[in-house]
């Protein structure tokens, strides 16, 4: 391509050139229209708008087409994006008229929630409490027989060293010798 | 006691009937437990580490000492050869069981808390022939801790006629009456 349009333009511009150039040497001195001139501003005026609409126009129509391309897709993303803008707008509302609801529900349901976690420590509570009150009774019964006990024990204890000691100072040749007798009464039985 | 006790005292039972010196033997056997009891002969004569030649020796002094009779001597003699020395006491012990069966007579212990006269002592060895029907041979111990009354051993049951006994059957049933 490039090397046409300086083909092109070494075979017209060139003669052109010469053809003004030998002009200007001889005809100074003559008046009236250039036609030279004008033909040649003609030529280079045609030139340029032939290099215009062969080389520029189509990339700039490529450019404007691609413009408005880029526009119309733009203003479809917009739209687009309106559209979802549009669509959230309306979903937020209704989730805003029914915040107020989901807020009560949630609220009430966190209360019955608590309520029965309420109840069922309460439960526990009195079911260990009954535990440890059984207990304490049991351990207090036992504490009181087992205290009984000792006491009986020692009551017995006493009783029985005085005794002893009754038996020493008082026991005679007579008891000796009835218990001899009652003994060997219960041999010979 | 022993199996080979009871054998041993069996045996020499044995030949001390054959010689019509049952009592002589219980005599002399009852003095040689007596010495193999004491707390310096007795290791003595147990231990394994005394050689035949010295037990030989120490037999032919007891029999010296004790003046044993020649069933006696043999039997130590022979008890030395085994190394039976210290199983005398058991031997000497069940020889008088031997005896008292043979002769028909029973060995009772009376625990008492005072001293017995002779007619207590004599009512209670009456009473307990009549229940073994055998002769009674008693020997009779003073035990303060009894409290009141006595205490019979006979062939290794007890008759508990004691005041402390009685206390302490007290004891237990008011004790055990709310036992826990």
């Amino acid at each position: 391509m490039t090397s046409r349009f300086l083909t092109f333009v070494a075979a017209v511009v060139v003669p052109v050139h010469l053809a003004l150039a030998s002009e200007e040497a001889h005809g100074h001195q003559a008046h009236g229209i250039p036609w030279n001139s004008l033909l040649f501003s003609a030529i280079n005026l045609a030139i340029f708008l032939w290099v215009l609409g062969r080389f520029v126009m189509p990339a700039v129509r490529s450019w404007v087409a691609q413009r408005r391309d880029d526009v119309l897709n733009d203003l479809k993303d917009a739209a687009a994006a309106k559209e979802d803008a549009l669509r959230l707008k309306a979903e937020w509302e209704a989730r805003l008229a029914t915040l107020e609801r989901t807020t009560a529900e949630m609220r009430a349901e966190a209360q019955r929630d608590a309520e029965r976690e309420r109840d069922r420590i309460l439960a526990a509570a009195q079911a260990a409490a009954a535990t440890i009150r059984k207990d304490a009774e049991r351990a207090a019964a036992y504490e009181i027989r087992r205290t009984q006990q000792l006491l009986r024990d020692e009551l017995v204890r006493q009783a029985v060293r005085l005794a002893e000691d009754a038996t020493r100072a008082q026991w005679t040749a007579a008891d000796q010798q009835r218990f001899i007798v009652d003994f060997l009464k219960q041999v010979e039985q | 006691m022993s199996a080979v006790a009871r054998r041993y005292a069996k045996a020499l039972f044995a030949l001390a009937r054959d010689g019509n010196v049952l009592q002589p033997t219980a005599d002399e056997i009852g003095r040689l437990a007596a010495v193999a009891a004491d707390a310096t002969v007795g290791p003595v004569l147990r231990s394994p580490l005394l050689s035949a030649t010295r037990r030989h020796e120490m037999v032919q002094l007891l029999s010296g000492e004790l003046r044993l009779s020649d069933l006696l001597g043999r039997f130590l003699q022979l008890l030395a050869d085994h190394q039976r020395l210290g199983q005398l006491p058991a031997i000497a012990e069940h020889y008088q069981q031997l005896l008292d069966m043979e002769m028909g007579r029973v060995r009772i212990t009376i625990q008492s808390a005072s001293p017995l006269d002779a007619q207590q002592e004599a009512g209670i060895v009456s009473a307990f022939e009549k229940r073994t029907g055998k002769k009674v041979i008693a020997r009779v111990e003073v035990d303060t801790d009894l409290l009141g009354g006595i205490l019979v051993e006979v062939e290794g049951k007890v008759y508990d006629g004691s005041v402390r006994t009685q206390l302490n059957r007290l004891t237990r049933e008011l004790s055990g009456t709310a036992s826990l």
